[in-house]
């Protein structure tokens, strides 16, 4: 094999070296000997298509590195994107993109696999197949090319990057991806099958989608005319995949420990996944379904053996809503004890505000207050029921109450503009919310409470709708609106108590335009990529005009994309995927939306939102319903 | 007898360290050298005491970091514990733990009184460059009485002259020299700088392939001694710097 030499020269000329030599602890380097049956390792390049400090931050990257190398017969390897000062650096140098651990060039690997987390990492990913030296797109590729593979959360459309890929996985990769690359294997190490005939029975792998094998054809007004198999054996809709058993999932226990300081330096336990709540601008709320939880028992195990093998003194807890965790109050005595008396941090990040989770914070940090955050998402209760967001006035106003009188100052809301119905009113409801609060700050004060001078930060994002969530069909509000509704706030938040920050990303438009785009956006990408874009969710790096002018060059249009209704029957370009939550769901789920109508989350209750079918044991409520489905219609035959 | 406990930071016991620092981590800072120290020293189970305050943090002290790009036969660190523990045991401990590149050399107990004082006792370090013809490159640059080089740090530029700073280059062969230098907090010259030098003054624009080690670090154990010893001498290592400074 060849290696990518780093020179001193090359590592003194750039602004963090560290980034790109490896040899971290816990770091994994196959050597280049055969497996047991007598032929070579499958190369497989993790890429992340952002810096180091992002890449490594990522649970499903650390989670992929150890479900590959696990294999006998696969070897996976890390890529990062290299800052600017590493890429200018690597040109002049004539050095091809390389991997951490053996330093081998990109297109030596057998297999490419990105893990996508963002849209505006899209560009990224382009850069890196260029600087790998890999062809861009799947049609050029031929025999000897790596095959070029993406997973993560936005593949559920994929489509503006899917000439790109050869397959893209469409779920949890813990289960998929051994399985693809063990069939990878019979073509490029044993000869077995051609890249046609690899792909072809890819295709067939439940969650792998194989993009050339759909044809895409659209109606004169841009709207999709069909989508269609090309080939027999190929399903017409790629069904979603899931870990039924989080507690018997693999998990890396030797976690990589970084060189350098990086975004999330710490220890993950991932308490569940999916969300028993349907908000209804959430996409991740949908895709995940349906909940599934690991124990205490396994996550006190996880967290002894992750302190003792990388000497973290800090450990976060992650999921969607950490306070729907089934058993939070066992959880936290049990992480307790694991941590005993050692010096070591834990955080716990998306509580709701009671008076459990005041006691829980004022148990972690003995000594520090840290903040405290609410994410009320909109600011009027009919607003709030749109969107499914099931928090009342009375709760949160009582929360902040329990706050203040805890020793608190206040807290950091969040709230989202441009939702769906917004009026002037609804917008208004945010400051009415803040003074509220700050009403109660005096009041108590006035009782003879001693409490910290109230401060209460506003935040505001703007909504984009996602692809698979009942906003799916619904135009974005236009920049005009928002500049309005920006402008009603900051008019009415300028108390001195209350600090108000909003973020006008262009951006947001950019990726409004890729979330619900389709396969023409493609070569608006690649064009975007000829003309240099590369760390497109850097803001520094972010020009919305360069993506104005290319989508013009080609016939496109930002407003069909962002600012358009689509009708219920509309085929939309990710109808190729099948998340297990029905289309017909999503569109009741609108239908209420629009009527400001409540869902119940998931747990004592079940809307039959499609999901029962795909996972009937894990989900339990689901599969009670199927149960009973099918008794009465076993009993009507 | 109980041991004299330090209240302010439970120190009872204050292990010196000699480590080589080679690999991976030779590119990174000495905030990131730091945090990879402390997490191997908690890998090995050592009791180590910590700071106080709201951000409590192990309590460590290098006697001088080797900056970015410089590996090291000589890095020096002082480590607080707050229970007593066998010094040896403890070195063997932490070098099980260590990440590639970096090992234990040797290891000795200071007084507890002395935990912060290594970084003001430091006076000279040595090094050794490496690439092929560094020498007849070198040599002539000691000449001058001038090397003014812009060193940059904290933000800002400024001269400095670094030619002072040089005591002593021996060349031991065409592609490998000795340096002397003076270190320490108050007059110190950092490695990269004669990096510069080379690129400024001998015009070589290779200077960056250079590989740089320190070799040995020499302190002033006490006021008024006259002479500088190494913080642990190895096997073989007997001499000293005769000093009639500060
Ligand atoms: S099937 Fe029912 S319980 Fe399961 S995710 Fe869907 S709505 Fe929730």
């Amino acid at each position: 094999m060849s290696q990518v030499e780093l020179t001193a020269a090359l590592l003194r000329s750039v602004a963090l070296p560290g980034r790109y030599v490896g040899g971290e602890l816990n770091e994994i380097v196959k050597p280049d000997e055969n497996a047991a049956d007598g032929h070579r390792l499958l190369r497989f390049a993790l890429c992340f298509p952002d810096t180091y400090e992002i890449g490594m931050s990522n649970l499903a990257m650390r989670i992929l590195y150890d479900v590959v190398n696990r294999e006998e017969e696969l070897a996976g390897e890390r890529v990062f994107a290299p800052w600017t000062d590493m890429v200018e650096a690597m040109q002049k140098h004539d050095l091809p993109l390389f991997s951490l651990e053996s330093k081998r060039p990109l297109d030596e690997f057998d297999c490419v696999g990105f893990t996508l987390s963002y849209e505006l990492s899209y560009s990224a990913v382009l850069a890196l197949l260029k600087l790998g030296r890999i062809p861009l797109r799947t049609a050029q590729r031929g025999e000897s090319d790596p095959i070029v593979i993406a997973g993560g959360p936005v593949t559920y459309n994929i489509e503006p990057m899917a000439p790109f890929f050869d397959v893209v996985q469409i779920g949890e990769s813990e289960e998929i991806l051994p399985e693809l690359l063990h069939l990878l294997r019979e073509h490029r190490v044993k000869g077995n099958l051609s890249r046609a005939e690899f792909l072809l029975q890819a295709a067939q792998i439940e969650g792998c989608y194989v993009p050339s094998l759909y044809d895409v054809s659209y109606l004169e007004d841009g709207r999709i005319a069909a989508i269609t198999p090309l080939a027999e054996g190929v399903p017409s809709q790629v069904k979603k995949r899931i870990v039924a058993d989080l507690d018997a999932a693999p998990f890396p226990e030797k976690p990589l420990v970084p060189n350098i300081g990086i975004v999330h330096d710490r220890i993950s336990l991932e308490l569940f996944r999916g969300c028993p709540r349907g908000c209804r601008f959430c996409q991740a709320g949908q895709i995940y379904r349906p909940v599934r939880e690991r124990s205490p028992e396994q996550l006190a195990i996880q967290l002894k053996q992750l302190l003792a093998n990388s000497g973290y003194d800090e450990a976060g807890l992650l999921s969607l809503s950490t306070s729907d965790y089934s058993r939070l109050p066992e959880l936290m005595d049990t992480l307790f004890s694991v941590i005993g008396e050692d010096k070591i941090n834990l955080s716990v990040p998306s509580l709701r505000i009671d008076q459990f989770s005041l006691e829980l914070m004022e148990r972690i940090s003995r000594t520090r207050k840290s903040g405290l955050t609410f994410a009320p998402e909109a600011g009027s209760q009919r607003l709030r029921d749109v969107i499914n967001k099931g928090i009342d006035e009375t709760e949160i106003l009582e929360g902040m109450e329990k706050a203040f009188l805890g020793g608190y100052a206040g807290a950091k809301l969040y709230f989202m503009l441009g939702l769906p119905t917004e009026t002037d009113e609804d917008v208004a409801g945010i400051p009415d919310l803040v003074y509220k609060m700050l009403g109660i700050h005096r009041r108590l004060k006035d009782e003879g409470h001693r409490l910290r001078k109230p401060e209460i930060t506003v935040s505001t994002a703007l909504f984009i709708p996602k692809p698979f969530t009942p906003f799916q069909w619904v135009p974005q509000a236009t920049q005009s609106s928002l500049n309005h509704k920006v402008s009603i706030l900051r008019d009415r938040l300028k108390s001195r108590a209350v600090k108000y920050n909003w973020h006008d990303q262009e951006t947001s438009l950019w990726e409004a335009v890729l979330t619900r785009g389709d396969r023409r956006l493609a070569d608006v990408l690649e064009a975007g990529l000829d003309a240099g874009i590369y760390l497109n969710s850097w803001e520094e790096f972010f020009d919305l005009e360069i993506w104005r002018e290319l989508m013009e060059r080609f016939g496109l249009d930002l407003d069909f994309y962002v600012y358009r209704e689509r009708d219920r029957d509309e085929i939309l370009p990710w109808d190729v995927i099948d998340i297990g939550v029905k289309k017909e769901f999503l569109w009741r789920e609108y239908e209420k939306a629009i009527r400001a109508e409540l869902t119940m989350p998931c747990g004592d209750f079940c809307s039959f939102c499609g999901v029962q079918h795909l996972a009937a044991p894990i989900c339990v409520q689901g599969a009670q319903a199927v149960r009973a489905s099918k008794k009465q219609e076993g009993a009507s035959l | 007898m109980t041991p004299p406990v330090d209240p302010s930071n439970n120190r009872v016991q204050v292990l010196r360290f000699r480590l080589v620092w080679g690999g991976p981590l030779v590119w990174v800072a000495h905030l990131d050298r730091m945090r990879a120290l402390e997490r191997a020293i908690l890998r090995a189970g050592l009791p180590v005491a910590f700071s106080q305050g709201y951000n409590p943090r192990p309590q460590l002290v290098f006697a001088l970091p080797s900056g970015v790009g410089v590996s090291s036969r000589a890095e020096y660190v002082d480590v607080s514990l707050g229970r007593e523990v066998d010094a040896e045991q403890a070195a063997q401990a932490l070098n099980s733990s260590l990440p590639k590149g970096i090992e234990v050399l040797g290891v000795t107990e200071i007084p507890v009184e002395l935990a912060t004082h290594v970084m003001s006792q430091v006076r000279i370090s040595d090094y050794v460059l490496q690439r092929s013809g560094i020498s007849s490159r070198f040599l002539p640059l000691l000449e001058r009485e001038d090397l003014t080089v812009m060193k940059f740090s904290k933000g800002k530029e400024r001269p400095l002259n670094i030619r002072p700073l040089i005591l002593e280059v021996r060349a031991e062969s065409e592609d490998r020299l000795l340096l002397r230098r003076l270190a320490g907090s108050r007059e110190n010259l950092r490695p990269d700088l004669l990096l510069l030098a080379l690129r400024q003054f001998a015009g070589d624009t290779e200077a960056d392939e250079t590989s740089i080690e320190r070799r040995d670090l020499w302190i002033l154990p006490e006021k008024g001694a006259r002479a500088l010893v190494r913080p642990i001498a190895l096997a073989g290592e007997t001499e000293e710097i005769v000093w009639d400074g500060e």
